[in-house]
């Protein structure tokens, strides 16, 4: 058996939209439907598929930000929404996010070493001191220096806080990553050493990786496995080489398609 | 029909675009790539007249024949609209949150064609049906937050096409879309070029839409064309280090498919305006960089697919 580290089981999400009509109920939205699939140890996921199609609703329930309506999600083998507040806030130092736009996830007003620092204080189990010595550190693991910690984003590039914003997200160890839209708003250059800088931080953390993309040759270039989206369902899943090589569904064939030209 | 000579757009002593020159006909269908700040945007707006008020033009800009000061508004507006429109970058910007859609596109077919109301509202539900939008009727009356991302960037074009503009300057209009929608909308602009006989400048740093769209190629790195020529040539046979560098950190899906293997990058990233080397701009990033490469400006010289600037290259072939 191979070493499971997140199982989602017939997950579903929905939403109300606005009330069309007085005597009508309003109408639902659903987001996600009956989505199942595993992710190992050290593995990456893609999950892809056209906008609105469910990618980040999908991750918003890995990642606990809301409850499935239907369905359960399994992290270490734990229900995750079955913890109370205290136990989920100590299991979030193994899974932690990444955004498209870093600039949204890190403050403005405070210097960069802060908002790194930033999770580990969240948890609450490391002294300051710790944090200072970790903050540097996951700065040079990601190609920065430590003295760059005392910067302000603002003087970054978009490449760069990226950088920070991964930093901010190996800090606590965690032993899963998930990636929305991450490399997305990057010009080709910048993107392409970010997306080398994720394979490696990977092989040396042992990282499990969700990563979200609407590029497909970004998401065949880093990942082991891959799921297609369509209204929130899975329509076909597998091995990177085998899904976008020979697509089962014409879906997953315009999206190739479209990724060729 | 626009023709840029020895353009350069300038804050203090650096260059946002230095000293270049272009011309554009009718039909013609022109891309322009580069890495973000490498000065595509300043170009467009100097073909607008709209350069910032903070940066200084020299150089000539010729319309139809007629040399046009490069910041002049009264000499300008009467050829906004009509003679060039521009998509622009950032969609939320150009539309107003609290206007109607309708009103927003039917405003220059009021003011530079002098049409009625009810014209302008029979012309924009044309637009919306040649630009793709569903429900056109039910558009006119929404507000910009009430579209998704691919609906507001149609709309953006179909606000551009409202006077029949002779040439369209269509700034990143994909960035922000995904895939499937970026491809609609870069289809819809060649088809809307080929049938008016439009010229188009596609502005993008997605290559595959380039490549995809455009007849000829201009690839900018920190304010210089640095190489230049017929688009499919370009991308197949680049000759200078920079566009290879670009065209090599492109993932590609058929390469990839799972192999987890580095990409080829270029190391660092563009300077900022006032940290760019005197010389070649791309010295300090280029693999093939020679000595004297961050003090002398490259010269263009001809290629076999067109032209480029980079002191590996002598004239005639490319040295690369
Ligand atoms: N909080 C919410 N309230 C109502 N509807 C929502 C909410 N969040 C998402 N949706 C809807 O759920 C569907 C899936 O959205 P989701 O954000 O997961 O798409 P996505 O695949 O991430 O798309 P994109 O590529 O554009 O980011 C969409 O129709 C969206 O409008
Ligand atoms: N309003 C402005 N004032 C001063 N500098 C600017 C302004 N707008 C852009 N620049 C600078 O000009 C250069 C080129 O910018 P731009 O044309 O927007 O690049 P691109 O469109 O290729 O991303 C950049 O260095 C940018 O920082
Ligand atoms: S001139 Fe020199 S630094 Fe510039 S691109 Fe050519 S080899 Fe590289
Ligand atoms: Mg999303
Ligand atoms: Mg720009």
């Amino acid at each position: 058996m191979a070493d499971k580290l997140l199982a989602v089981e017939n997950v579903s999400r929905h939403y109300k939209l606005p009330k069309q009509a007085l005597f009508r109920p309003a109408p639902v939205l659903t987001a996600v439907d009956q989505a199942s699939f595993d992710l190992e140890r050290g593995q990456t996921l893609g999950i892809v598929g056209e906008s609105g199609s469910g990618k980040s609703t999908l991750a918003k329930m890995v990642m606990a930000f809301e409850p499935p309506d239907t369905g359960r999600i399994l992290f270490q083998g734990q229900d995750i929404n079955a913890l109370d507040a205290g136990e989920l806030r100590l299991l979030r130092q193994d899974f932690q996010m990444v955004f498209q736009d870093p600039f949204g996830s890190l403050d403005p007003r405070r210097t960069v070493a802060w908002s790194i620092g930033e999770p580990m204080r969240a948890i609450g189990r490391a002294a300051p001191a710790e944090i200072r010595i970790r903050v540097a550190e996951v700065l040079e693991q990601v190609g920065l220096t430590a003295k760059d910690g005392l910067k302000f984003p603002h003087e970054f590039s978009g490449g760069q806080r990226q950088r920070i914003a991964i930093a901010r997200a190996i800090s606590t160890r965690p032993a899963l990553l998930v990636a929305d839209e991450a490399v997305s708003a990057l010009d080709v250059s910048v993107q392409a050493q970010i997306l080398n800088l994720l394979m490696d931080l990977q092989a040396d953390l042992g990282l499990s990786m969700l990563f979200i993309s609407h590029d497909l040759a970004v998401v065949a270039s880093i990942c082991d496995k891959v799921i297609v989206l369509q209204k929130g369902r899975i329509l076909e899943a597998g091995d990177t080489g085998h899904v976008l090589g020979n697509p089962a569904h014409e879906y997953t064939r315009s999206l190739v398609a479209a990724a060729r030209m | 029909m626009i023709e840029l000579k020895n353009l350069s757009v300038t804050l203090g002593a650096a260059a946002a675009v230095r000293d270049a020159s272009l011309s554009i006909q009718a039909g013609d269908r022109l891309g322009v790539v580069g890495e973000s700040g490498c000065g595509k945007s300043m170009l467009a707006l100097s073909m607008m007249g709209m350069v910032p008020d903070a940066l200084a033009v020299s150089g000539q800009i010729t319309l139809n024949g007629t040399a046009m000061p490069p910041r002049d508004e009264t000499a300008w507006r009467p050829h906004r609209a009509r003679s060039m429109a521009m998509i622009f970058q950032e969609p939320m910007a150009a539309l107003n949150p609290l206007r109607r859609i309708g009103d927003t596109v039917m405003e220059p077919m009021r003011v530079h064609l002098g049409l009625s109301r009810e014209d302008a509202i029979k012309r924009t539900l044309d637009l919306f049906a040649e630009t793709g939008i569903r429900d056109p009727e039910l558009r006119l009356r929404q507000y910009p937050h009430q579209l998704s991302g691919g609906q507001r960037q149609r709309v953006l074009i179909a606000l551009a096409l409202a006077c029949d503009p002779a040439l369209l300057i269509a700034d990143e209009p994909t960035t922000a879309l995904d895939a499937n929608v970026s491809l609609r909308i870069t289809d819809l602009l060649v088809r809307l070029s080929r049938q008016r006989n439009m010229a188009l400048v596609l502005i993008s740093h997605d290559l595959g839409a380039v490549a995809r769209a455009t007849k000829d190629i201009l690839v900018m790195y920190g304010g210089d064309i640095v190489e230049r020529g017929p688009t499919a040539a370009v991308l197949a046979h680049p000759a200078h280090p920079y566009t290879k560098g670009l065209l090599g950190a492109r993932p590609r899906i058929e390469q990839a498919a799972g192999k987890r293997r580095h990409l080829p990058t270029i190391p660092g990233s563009v300077p900022g305006l006032f940290d760019l080397p005197k010389g070649c701009r791309f010295s300090g990033r280029c693999s093939v960089e020679m000595p004297h490469c961050a003090r002398s400006k490259p010269e263009n010289v001809n290629t076999e697919q067109g032209q480029a600037a980079c002191h590996q290259l002598k004239e005639g072939h490319n040295g690369g």
